[in-house]
């Protein structure tokens, strides 16, 4: 019997990727004695903060723009459409 | 004797006009040719006017060289040969022409010295880029087209009027340079760029023009529309403090937009909203330093979201779409775009090593003073919304264990060659930053990759990307889902298009029921004249009107009386 080629996720990878970069970026930032940064970005963690608030503000848009402006689901993009003269 | 004047877009221009008729297979080469030529040309002069000429007393300048404007022309020709390159999947000789027109329009406009001429050249930047909708093959492109003409049209009508309250100074004032925004023309030329940028409430046509064209013309629009709105602002109204909360704005609302739409090129153009929005603030500061970050930020991402662009474009090619909730498992069918994507996703949100961000820490830099802190943070934290909205959401979707997106095959070659060409551009200025500073008019001596300072951006990267995916994985974030946002267009083209096809039938009512009332008085009047003169073939019936007529020859009696009297 053979296996079912089941593909991996390359979810792992990106995770990797971010961490490695999040970590090494903070761990010089932490290291290194002549912060070159800006009001916050001067703060040793500083720049970590931002991105992480960069991140929460991603997921916050992405609610705020469905609730509020969104047109979920195919037929209703047409729906819209039509009644906003709008191109699909 | 007219002498030729060299300027760099005419070649462009000609060549428009060229491939219209030149064998199809030639149509890479010509516009690569054509962009060669002209960059040529932009590198062999010397800074300075040509010879001006005068036209009704104006004077016209076809070509002014400085460094402000021969960066901005080295970024659109550069972009123009991977746009070439890019072309070659396809045969469309309208839309080839419709790009060399627009390129054309715009680095003309770039290098003329005259601000009748500039108009002009901007206007027909215009009509390019709505031409270059309309031969878009996808649905819904005429009515964008459309939608483009009229904004188009305003701007035009915004610059005319300006540049007409500008003239009205003196024949003199049509040199371009510095203007006043206090004055009647100076706020009217603003206006019309603040369309040209796509400024908060402007903003709207350039991801409505974009989703709409073909994959080669969503890339040329993101390279040759607003950039030359930010060129504008640079030379018209560079330290205008007004510019500083237009500029944050544009990133605030790019932002929101870029990590919230389904749709990767519609939110493409919003990155490139709020990346404009980053020079428009630093233009509006004023420094040398900040008159550098905005150039070298324009430069910069120019490349960025034309790799960008033209990846999302390779993905549009074989699915018909690029949006990501129908990007699943895309890297297995379409493993070379799909890593272009994710590429062209670092490029835009200033990942170290690649072109962006070597302007950004220039903008940083710039912007790192404690009454800018807000826009500081709105550049710095705009990087890894950017880096969440362009990069990690596609590349998730299509590197998900999830069935293959229906691609078929991976993009033709030459559309890859393009991407990767573009792709080649950010790698190359990344990671010898130094020649994009040279080419700044301010001198620039600036440690891009000093440790803190990468280590900085590395760190903001990750932080967004590690705790997105923590959300991610607790079922805070929002899955990808088939949706479609409206922006502040669906209010014109809604509830205000509602209103004007209402008012539209009411005034055709109001017209008929007019047009109805004087046919009926007309033929009634008709009628009644029509009594009265064959009253008067019968002048001794008895009528009113053979009596009226008794009573006029008897006045007429009385004055000749009267007057032989006198």
């Amino acid at each position: 019997m053979t296996k079912p080629n089941t593909q991996a996720s390359g979810g792992g990878a990106l995770f990797l990727f971010c961490a490695a970069a999040a970590a090494a970026g903070t761990a010089f930032d932490f290291n290194l004695e002549s912060a070159a940064g800006f009001w916050i970005g001067a703060q040793p963690g500083g720049a970590a903060a931002l991105g992480a608030g960069a991140a929460a503000f991603a997921v916050v848009a992405g609610y705020v723009a469905r609730a509020l402006l969104g047109r979920a689901g195919r037929q209703s993009v047409d729906k819209e459409g039509r009644d906003a003269g709008v191109d699909a | 004797m007219l002498a030729l004047t060299p300027n760099p877009g005419f070649v462009l221009i000609f060549a428009a006009l060229a491939v219209l008729v030149t064998p199809r297979g030639l149509s890479v080469a010509t516009i690569a040719g054509a962009a060669l030529l002209a960059l040529w040309l932009l590198l062999d002069r010397e800074f300075g006017a040509a010879a001006a000429m005068a036209q009704m007393g104006l004077p016209v300048v076809l070509l002014k060289l400085d460094a402000l404007n021969r960066s901005f022309g080295i970024a659109l020709l550069i972009s123009l040969i991977a746009i070439a390159m890019y072309s070659g999947a396809r045969r469309n000789r309208f839309e080839d022409a419709a790009i060399l027109f627009l390129a054309g329009g715009a680095v003309s406009a770039l290098f003329l010295g005259d601000l009748v001429s500039f108009v002009a050249a901007a206007a027909l930047a215009g009509l390019a880029a709505a031409a270059l909708v309309f031969v878009s093959p996808l649905e819904g492109a005429n009515r964008a087209g459309v939608r483009l003409l009229m904004w188009h049209g305003l701007e035009g009508l915004l610059f005319l009027v300006g540049v007409a309250f500008h003239l009205s100074a003196g024949a003199e004032s049509s040199v371009i340079a510095r203007l006043d925004l206090n004055s009647l023309g100076g706020a009217f030329i603003f206006a019309a760029l603040m369309i040209r940028v796509g400024a908060p409430l402007a903003h709207v046509w350039l991801k409505d023009v974009v989703s709409h064209a073909s994959p080669i013309g969503g890339a040329a629009l993101s390279v040759f529309t607003s950039m030359l709105g930010v060129y504008a602002l640079a030379r018209f109204f560079p330290a205008a403090p007004l510019l500083v909360p237009i500029g944050a704005l544009m990133i605030v609302v790019g932002s929101f937009f870029a990590v919230a739409q389904d749709d990767l090129r519609r939110a493409a153009a919003y990155g490139l909203t709020a990346q404009t929005g980053v020079s428009v603030a630093l233009v509006g500061v004023g420094s040398p330093l900040a008159l550098a970050g905005a150039e070298g930020n324009a430069f910069a991402a120019i490349f960025a979201f034309l790799t960008l662009q033209m990846a999302l474009g390779n993905a549009l090619h074989r699915l018909g779409h690029a949006r990501v909730s129908g990007f699943d498992g895309l890297a297995r069918t379409m493993p070379i775009s799909a890593a272009l994507i994710f590429f062209g996703g670092l490029a835009v949100a200033s990942a170290p090593g690649l072109a962006l961000f070597a302007a950004h820490a220039v903008a940083l830099e710039a912007a790192g003073q404690w009454d800018l802190r807000a826009l500081w943070a709105l550049i710095a934290g705009g990087s890894g919304v950017l880096f969440v909205g362009l990069a990690l959401r596609p590349a998730l979707a299509a590197y998900s264990a999830a069935a293959a997106a229906k691609a078929g095959a991976e993009a033709p070659f030459s559309m890859l060659l393009g991407t990767a060409l573009a792709a080649f551009f950010c790698v190359a200025i990344g990671v010898a930053p130094q020649w994009l500073y040279d080419l700044m008019p301010a001198e620039l001596s600036f440690e891009l990759y000093a440790p803190d300072r990468v280590a900085q951006q590395f760190e903001l990267l990750g932080a967004a990307g590690v705790i997105y995916f923590v959300l991610l994985a607790m079922g805070v974030a929002p899955r990808a889902r088939a949706s479609r946002l409206l922006d502040i267009d669906a209010l014109y083209r809604g509830p205000l298009a509602g209103a004007g096809r209402w008012l539209g039938v009411v005034m055709l009512r109001v017209y008929g029921a007019g047009r109805d009332a004087i046919a009926t008085f007309s033929a009634r009047a008709g009628a009644a004249l029509g009594i009265l003169i064959s009253g008067f073939d019968r002048p001794y019936s008895k009528s009113a009107a053979s009596a009226l007529q008794w009573v006029a020859l008897a006045l007429m009696l009385t004055v000749m009386l009267l007057a032989r009297q006198l």
